[in-house]
């Protein structure tokens, strides 16, 4: 009948359960927060959490599964001209991801891979940041009529 | 007079910020309560600073005049019934010696005044949150209305056999109601102070009694509609009103000093700090009171019905308060016949 | 209190009391609710449509947003509903992995709605502790699963991710950790007061009513009705627990009279009940694959090349989830079509809400637990904002055209 008040007074001396923020202020972009100043450790994450996506460009062969099983269609493929080879590779906009993993199960060539970071707050949202491979794309996309259609 | 006038102003300012700071010592216990750290202490300061940038904007259906007359009303009131409460407190501090009694059945009026101004300013809103909000104000209004009276009437009752006015609030500084109190004194006054604490968050619209506000039923009801400088001033009528029903509690039931409890004084340099240590204690038993009397019981209950609450106020709160004035009644060291 | 004016009250579709948008219009009598009319279509999302242009995996991952909290019952009743097709035995290992992880969202989601409710009654103390104890079961799924909710664990035929012994011995320290608490939350939850005071005979939808209007889940089973899919239709390791029974207010010794009590009291011992089925299945965990151990692709290219139709049932936290599908030879399902618990009980806040207070509208909605944006199936557009009523006939109609035309074709 009373066990709520039994259980507040017992709170009042027990630890806190608050997250902190772990900085005094928002920074502008969160991508790149651990360089500054952190007040608050922030909580580890745990084992087996699903983050930031990875791409390695050169081991990629483009063979465009991982954008047949992206549940948010997140994968987008372009061709690219890599030495004098005509090919595709793909872009991951992090924005649309769901981080469910499916892409890195099925690659054959384990060129995505999956990491515990959970930091992609940005301004821009197809900031560079948040496309996951676009370096590349900038440097080998080749403008090609007959796909674009 | 003017002295008086500096004096309520200074208050009105002092009393301004230590209630907003009240307010924000109930969210950061209540926040440890609940096991969260809470916001930081001058939230509500930052809260009010904010609300005054805020676009006010008033709705079509509502009466204009008296939609926006009402919050300025309800802060002047409040602002006064601090200061009709604590200024003869201050007075008997500092002994000064003054004619300014201060009078508790002006205080059971002004109690009132913030209220219904909030209660007309949400009927004039034309929104039905509000009008359902206000008709249960107007319900707990009139439930506690019996209790706060009963315990005034009985603290005054025990002061009338000494030579002072009964229901001057400065007589209740020499005759407090433990004074010379026998075994049926104790307990009345136990139970009147009992009515008391309850009384005061139903007169502050907190959980359990907060059915005029409440979120998820009426999403804020009575304050609804405001918005900007007025919600501010609904705001500052709130930290006014904590600070001086807490108050009342304690000139009602604690009017102790520290030199009355212990015989204490404070020197420095050869001037006397006594008064200023009494104020620090004074704002020590109004956190007291208040995180007993408010915070507590807001983070132990949920909120009742309207039905159970006035059942609650009209019945079992007004009979333990009646008890009480029988028994201090009773007490043959505080028989006036 | 009650007054011969009535006056209309809305509720909605933007309101404080609720998480998503429904709209309700209620008569009212001074304190008192003379009728009610309930508005859904605020918040429809099309989901049953954009499934149609998915591949089978694809969906998976689309259908564990049709419900924040129930993300993984919705999945796996269409992953059980895709293997009564391509009829895929599911391997042993993985029925009990599937069991584990429903049974965590079962404690999960109950500690949720114990938390709203406490909101909804203005016990906000009570709503911070639930929702602080209910951390360390989402510290336990993202441990294992990788996410807090919206696990993505379900494939078609097994599980993706194995319980490692880091994972059980988690599992086993959450199990120490919620039996500790869990006299002390109970008595916290059943015994409190005010709460009681709250929820004590409002809200009643008697066992005929409950009957009559389909009432699923711990809806139903407050009302008393002993009604549990995972007992009526087991799948998973279900078969394997012999225990299991519907959980009733008789449990605690009281008779079933559909209240907000009993509800709650049903939602507490299903806790207890869950925190058992997962000592069960940990303590009786088979060794063996966790799934047929084909790639997404080569599940698609099977199924592409099937037809027919499946149905799978599975009693979510709110009560029973129903997916239906038809395969006709293609990489998209033809039709899928999501049975959401609310889509039954719903209709039971018509009997709940007449005869209460106002000051019980939040919790009387709130008691059945409701997923609106689950339950959304249709909305109208109109320039004029004019609304139509379609009666049965019209879309039964309808309904046998559009059939028909698919069946010419």
């Amino acid at each position: 009948m009373l066990g709520m008040v039994y259980k507040v007074i017992e709170q009042i001396f027990s630890k806190k359960s608050t997250n902190c923020f772990p900085m005094k202020y928002i920074p502008n972009n969160t991508t790149q927060y651990l360089n500054q100043g952190i007040i608050h450790p922030p909580i580890v994450v745990k084992e087996g959490f699903r983050g930031r996506l990875e791409y390695d460009f050169q081991s990629c062969t483009g063979c465009g599964l991982c954008s047949k099983v992206c549940p948010a269609n997140a994968i987008e493929l372009y061709s690219a001209e890599i030495n004098s080879k005509k090919t595709k590779r793909v872009v991951i906009y992090l924005t649309r991801c769901t981080f469910c993993k499916e892409c890195v199960d099925i690659c054959p060539r384990n060129s995505i891979t999956i990491t515990k970071s959970f930091c992609m707050a940005d301004y821009k949202k197809y900031g560079n940041s948040l496309v996951v491979g676009s370096e590349y794309r900038q440097q080998f996309e080749i403008k090609d009529h007959a796909d674009v259609e | 007079m003017i002295m008086i006038l500096a004096i309520a102003l200074i208050m009105t300012i002092v009393g301004l910020i230590l209630g907003l700071l009240l307010k924000g010592i109930d969210r950061k216990i209540a926040a440890y309560f609940q096991s969260r750290i809470g916001p930081p202490l001058l939230q509500p300061v930052y809260d009010i600073i904010k609300l005054m940038y805020k676009q006010t904007i008033i709705p079509v259906t509502a009466v204009r005049w008296l939609f926006s007359s009402a919050p300025v009303i309800a802060l002047a009131s409040s602002a006064l019934l601090l200061l009709y409460i604590t200024i003869p407190y201050i007075f008997y501090i500092f002994e000064i010696n003054t004619t300014l009694q201060g009078d508790l059945i002006v205080v059971l009026y002004c109690i009132l005044i913030p209220s219904i101004a909030m209660v007309t300013g949400a009927f004039s809103s034309g929104s039905p949150y509000a009008a359902i909000g206000a008709q249960r104000e107007m319900v707990i209004l009139m439930s506690i209305e019996l209790p706060i009276a009963v315990v005034i009437i009985s603290v005054a009752w025990h002061a009338a056999d000494s030579m002072a006015d009964p229901f001057a609030i400065s007589s209740l500084f020499e005759y407090p109601l433990w004074h010379n109190a026998g075994a049926f004194g104790v307990l009345g006054g136990i139970l009147l102070f009992f009515a008391m604490v309850l009384v005061l968050p139903a007169e502050m619209s907190r959980v359990p009694f907060d059915q005029a506000e409440a979120e998820t039923e009426l999403a804020e009801g009575i304050s609804v509609e405001y918005s900007g400088k007025l919600l501010a001033f609904i705001l500052l009528t709130d930290a006014f009103k904590a600070l001086a029903l807490s108050m009342l509690v304690v000139i009602l039931f604690f009017p102790y000093t520290l030199s009355q409890l212990f015989g204490i004084s404070f020197q420095m340099y050869g001037h006397t700090l006594t008064p200023f240590v009494e104020i620090v204690f004074l704002l020590f038993k109004i956190i007291v009171i208040y995180s007993f009397g408010i915070t507590f019981i807001r983070v132990v209950m949920a909120r009742l019905k309207i039905s159970q609450v006035a059942r609650f106020f009209l019945f079992a709160i007004t009979a333990i308060s009646i008890i009480g004035l029988i028994l201090i009644m009773l007490d043959p060291n505080m028989r006036i016949i | 209190m009650k007054s011969d004016i009535v006056y209309p009250l809305n509720i909605g579709p933007v309101h404080p009391a609720f998480k998503e948008p429904i709209k309700f219009t209620f008569r009212i009598e001074g304190e008192q609710v003379a009728g009610v009319d309930i508005d859904f279509g605020y918040t429809h999302r099309g989901i049953e449509k954009i499934a149609l242009e998915r591949n089978y995996i694809q969906i998976i991952y689309l259908l564990e947003r049709v419900c924040g909290i129930c993300s993984f019952s919705h999945p796996l009743a269409y992953c059980l509903a895709i293997e009564d097709v391509a009829e895929i035995q599911v391997p042993d290992r993985a029925r009990y992995i599937r069991t584990i992880i429903g049974e965590l969202e079962r404690l999960h989601s109950h500690l949720l709605w114990t938390g709203i409710a406490a909101h909804e009654i203005g016990f906000d103390t009570l709503f911070m502790y639930t929702w602080n104890i209910r951390e360390k079961v989402l510290d336990c799924l993202e441990e294992f699963t990788g996410n807090r909710i919206n696990y993505g664990m379900l494939t078609i035929g097994g599980v993706r991710r194995d319980i490692t012994p880091e994972n059980s011995e988690t599992i086993t320290r959450m199990l120490e950790y919620y039996m500790e608490l869990y006299d002390r939350a109970s008595e916290i939850l059943l015994d409190d007061l005010t709460l009681r005071a709250r929820t004590e005979g409002i809200g009643i939808l008697s066992r005929e009513q409950a009957e009559m209007f389909c009432a699923v889940g711990p809806t139903a089973r407050g009302s008393g009705l002993l009604k549990d899919v995972r007992i009526d239709y087991p799948v998973n390791a279900y078969y394997d627990i012999p225990w299991l029974n519907p959980i009733s207010p008789r449990d605690i010794g009281k008779e079933p009279i559909g209240d907000v009590y009993d509800r709650m009291a049903v939602r507490v011992l299903e806790i207890k009940q869950s925190l058992n089925v997962i000592q069960f299945c940990m303590e009786n965990l088979p060794e063996g694959d966790i799934n047929s151990g084909e790639g997404a692709v080569k599940i698609i290219n099977k199924l592409k090349k099937l037809e027919g139709e499946g149905i799978g049932r599975y009693e979510a936290p709110r009560g029973e989830v129903c997916h239906y599908v038809i395969l006709d030879n293609q990489e998209h399902p033809i039709q899928l079509k999501v049975k959401a618990p609310t889509y039954s009980n719903g209709f039971t806040w018509i009997p709940m809400l007449t005869n209460i207070e106002i000051a019980d509208i939040p919790i009387v909605i709130a008691s059945i637990d409701p997923c609106v944006a689950c339950a959304d199936r249709m909305t109208f557009i109109r320039k004029d904002g004019a609304k139509e009523r379609y009666s049965w006939d019209y879309l039964h109609q309808k309904s046998i055209q559009k059939y028909k035309r698919s069946a010419n074709q």
